[in-house]
């Protein structure tokens, strides 16, 4: 850009310690050789992936949970919402290192003086605190969220879901800004810098290649010692994992008790399964009369919006049976209802693709034993890739709408 | 206009595009999203970036600089990187904020202990490298294998 601002002068004294826009990006105050574009281009390079994969895979789970009428879920393949909900959160620990990484290679641009000259340095600044402050809200809301802690007041989801377009249009509007300095940056040629580049650095001191080494272990020990929560050879070695997809009852972790949801005592009894709604023939069903009908064994995975996940063999009703008993049309709007008397997840809509899926069941028994209570005892739905907080427990009611 | 030129107009206007739809949402579902909260949220977290963790950062980098001997220089700053993620991604779970008396699948296993392993495991590979960095410098040799030959001194900043 032609035309430049005019910004008042600070100080000699402050001056002399400030980084220019135009210049090399280390300012007197800082001799880091770390703090460098060409660093910060490769940071860059790794932190718009992994924040594509969380982004898309977040869109997934997040279009799961509100589908929009456009979009039929599939139900298979069965290990999918596994798969990429495993994957969110895996590739989203692993950016921890990256965003401090590369905070820290660009740290003294965001004191430079003037603030910005051209116009794409002005997006940059522009950019900056969206980019950096919904990044920072992303991992850090995310990694308290695995761990089950919420010190805030919104609703996570929502709230995380509305950072991510705010992120990821961030990271586009820098792009855009930066594409010019970046792309400079990564053809620079290694001679001149070959000493601080390489991993001989005479001072004793990380070079910028044993930086980037460092921070690519940094996420490798961070996967490591989280990813078994979903991966399952990993178990052993997942010591900081905040689930272990074999501790719980029967095995299988719980989000929601039935303590907390006040279903700890079923009275079998009185306890019916009512199909009704839109059906030519609404059905009462008893626990003994649901337990003659539960043939069907599944081996499918429970997987958690957390990301912990784990496989198990469900037994019980297919769905698809019961509406075709009630005689519902193939083609009618299904909505699971539990015991519980309160929670967000007391229903859950099940798409027509899950409703017709042979091994979507209304569960009895898990790994060939009577369901826990934990796990929704007397009857709780598991269907294939399905965000466990739609694999309602403690069923009552399938109403056809 | 340049190809280049073209597309990161293109990403500029996507975002912006992105932004609309994150301050839709966040108004539209303003009853979960809770908007003040959350843009406190994130202003809050990149200022206590800017002003509590950089300048940290700033001033541990500069004592291991200025303190540590150069033979273990970089294997110190190697740990006290990993160091800081991982003490970073566990702290929920190591201070157990999230522990339910009445789940206890949530934070399942003893995160001190946990910890104390991995960052036992870091130190010990910082600790060989900076063995195998000492025997190097005591037999006269470079730090460190270079897989290519260095230029020294034009546009170092060296001090």
């Amino acid at each position: 850009m032609a035309s430049r601002l005019r910004w008042p002068e600070p100080p000699p004294t402050i001056r002399r310690w400030l980084p220019q826009p135009d210049g090399p990006i280390t300012p007197p105050a800082s001799t880091s050789r770390l703090h460098d574009d060409r660093l910060a281009a490769r940071l860059g390079i790794a932190l718009a992936v992994t924040f594509t994969i969380c982004f898309l895979t977040g869109l997934w789970s997040h279009l799961q949970q509100d589908p929009p009428t456009w979009l039929a879920i599939p139900a298979r393949p069965a290990g999918l919402y596994r798969i990429t909900q495993g994957l969110h959160v895996i590739t989203g620990l692993a950016s921890v290192p990256l965003l401090l990484a590369k905070l820290w290679t660009v740290w003294p641009r965001f004191v430079q003086w003037p603030a910005f000259g051209t116009l794409p340095q002005a997006l940059w600044r522009i950019a900056l605190l969206p980019l950096v402050g919904g990044s920072l809200f992303l991992l850090a809301t995310g990694t308290a969220n695995i761990a089950g802690w919420y010190p805030w007041t919104f609703d996570f989801r929502k709230a995380h879901f509305a950072a991510s377009w705010l992120t990821m249009g961030g990271l586009l509007v820098h792009v855009a800004a930066v594409a010019g300095i970046s792309a400079t940056a990564l053809r620079r040629k290694l001679k001149n810098d070959s000493a601080d580049d390489l991993d001989d650095s005479p001072d004793g001191r990380l070079s910028r290649r044993g930086f980037l080494g460092v921070v690519g272990a940094a996420a490798g020990v961070v996967t490591v010692t989280t990813a078994g929560a979903t991966v399952g050879p990993l178990r052993g070695l997942s010591v900081l994992a905040t689930r272990d997809p074999g501790v719980g009852p029967q095995g299988i972790p719980v989000n929601r008790t039935a303590a907390d949801a006040g279903t700890r005592e079923v009275d079998l009894d009185a306890f019916r399964l009512r199909v009704e709604g839109k059906v030519a023939n609404p059905l009462v069903l008893t626990y003994a009369e649901l337990l003659a009908m539960a043939t069907r064994t599944a081996t499918l995975p429970i997987t958690c919006v957390e990301g912990w996940s784990a496989s198990a063999a469900w037994r019980g009703v297919p769905l698809r049976d019961l509406l075709r008993r009630a005689g519902a049309e193939p083609d009618a709007e299904v909505v699971v209802v539990s015991l519980e008397q309160r929670g967000a997840y007391r229903t859950s809509e099940v798409g027509r693709d899950h409703a017709l899926d042979p091994e979507t069941l209304l569960a009895t028994h898990l790994n060939g034993d009577t369901l826990d209570p934990d796990h929704g005892f007397p009857l709780r739905l598991i269907a294939p890739n399905r965000p466990g907080v739609l694999q309602t427990k403690w069923v009552t009611m399938i109403e056809v709408r | 206009m340049r190809p280049g030129l073209v597309l990161r107009v293109a990403a500029g206007v996507a975002g912006v595009a992105l932004f609309a739809v994150a301050v839709r949402y966040a108004v539209v579902r303003s009853v979960d999203v809770r908007p003040a909260a959350w843009v406190r949220w994130w202003v809050t977290a990149a200022i206590v970036h800017d002003v509590v963790v950089a300048p940290v950062a700033l001033l541990v980098g500069w004592l291991v600089v200025r303190f540590v001997p150069r033979v273990v220089k970089a294997p110190v700053q190697a740990g006290l990187i990993l160091t800081a993620v991982v003490v970073a991604v566990s702290w929920p779970a190591l201070r157990g904020y999230g522990r339910i008396a009445s789940n206890p699948t949530y934070l399942p296993r003893n995160y001190a202990t946990g910890l104390l392993i991995s960052l036992g495991l870091v130190w010990a590979a910082c600790g060989a490298w900076a063995l195998g960095r000492l025997v190097r410098g005591r037999q006269g040799r470079p730090l460190a294998v270079s897989k290519r030959p260095t230029a020294t001194g034009t546009g170092s900043r060296l001090p």
